[in-house]
């Protein structure tokens, strides 16, 4: 294997290792440290020159800052509800 | 397109700053009771209003970004065709997955694959530990990933198939043979002793023991060691009773 295609390969794995944290650190809700690694994961793509690859985690960045927006107004219902008017 | 996303969640992000701010003076304002009741029902009930109306623009926005064309959807149905019949953990804006593989009682793997090309094959992040025992180049040897072609790729789950039956049977074999190395253990130990008995004169327990090297054997299929101590014990039960 010649080195460029040696670099090429380790990029490939770093994407794929960085996309695989991210996803599990979605899947346990740690939304922020999600969206920083999927960040991550879109500079990588960009050095790889994977344009698709580059759209689709970026779209997907984008749905977990939407889902940060609900969770912060989910939290300011709850915090809503509870108050309650008393004398 | 996407410069429309990005205005959208700016705006989006700027309003919820702006409720959260307007709702930690409502509610320092409610804690010093500086507000009255009727204020308070108010407030309370536009504060709700306003957050269901802007939860439901991000909601309509994020749902526009979840659609999936049709490479996706078939993405997403091979995860679900996998998930019927593995233990799975899935993730279907990634197309990565998680699945769990009992290779015996007390040895379980976990195998991450990211299948978001498909229908190009998946790539699999195989556990160190499965390189040890299996051998580090056995995933190529994979039939289903051999055999894969793009215009009419295999199903998924048809690796994790082929690969559970490989580990089952690799696992099954590892306690067969720790399961003879006992036995075989057990016979040396029975052959010491009845050459021992049979030396003190203690026939009638080097004749128990041999039996019982003769058992092991049959029970390992080991023809040749059964009869040679078949042939021990016969000589050795006629001279008992010659005696």
């Amino acid at each position: 294997m010649s080195k460029g295609n040696e670099e090429k390969e380790s990029k490939f794995f770093e994407l794929r290792a960085l996309r695989n944290r991210a996803r599990k650190k979605r899947a346990a809700n740690e939304l922020d440290e999600a969206e920083k690694l999927y960040s991550q994961a879109i500079e990588v793509a960009k050095e790889l020159k994977s344009r698709e690859e580059v759209e689709k985690l970026d779209k997907i960045v984008k749905i977990i800052e939407l889902d940060i927006l609900l969770q912060r107004l989910q939290t300011l219902e709850n915090q809503l509800i509870q108050m309650v008017w008393t004398e | 397109m996407v410069d429309t996303e990005i205005t959208k969640i700016a705006a989006f992000s700027e309003s919820v700053e702006k409720l959260e701010n307007e709702f930690k003076n409502f509610q320092e304002k409610f804690r010093a009771k500086e507000i009255d009741m009727e204020e308070f029902d108010g407030r309370k009930v536009n504060f709700l209003e306003e957050i269901k109306k802007v939860s439901y623009e991000i909601k309509q926005v994020k749902d526009l970004l979840s659609a999936r064309n049709e490479m996706e959807q078939q993405v997403v149905r091979e995860l679900n065709l996998l998930s019927e019949q593995f233990q799975t953990e899935v993730d279907e804006d990634t197309g990565i997955a998680t699945v769990f593989i009992s290779a015996s009682l007390e040895v379980h793997f976990e195998i991450d694959i990211d299948c978001s090309r498909y229908p190009e094959p998946p790539y699999l992040f195989i556990p160190k530990m499965m390189d040890d025992f299996l051998g580090s180049d056995f995933i190529i040897n994979l039939k289903t990933l051999k055999k894969w072609s793009r215009k009419k790729p295999p199903h998924l789950v048809d690796i994790f198939k082929e690969l559970e039956e490989m580990l089952v049977e690799f696992f099954q074999k590892e306690e067969e043979v720790i399961e003879d190395r006992d036995k075989l253990a057990k016979r040396r130990k029975f052959i010491e002793l009845a050459r021992n008995a049979e030396n003190a004169g203690n026939n009638a327990e080097a004749i128990n023991l041999y039996q019982g090297v003769l058992e092991i054997s049959l029970d390992l299929k080991d023809k040749a060691s059964y009869f040679k101590y078949k042939k021990i014990l016969e000589e050795l039960e006629t001279s008992v009773k010659g005696e």
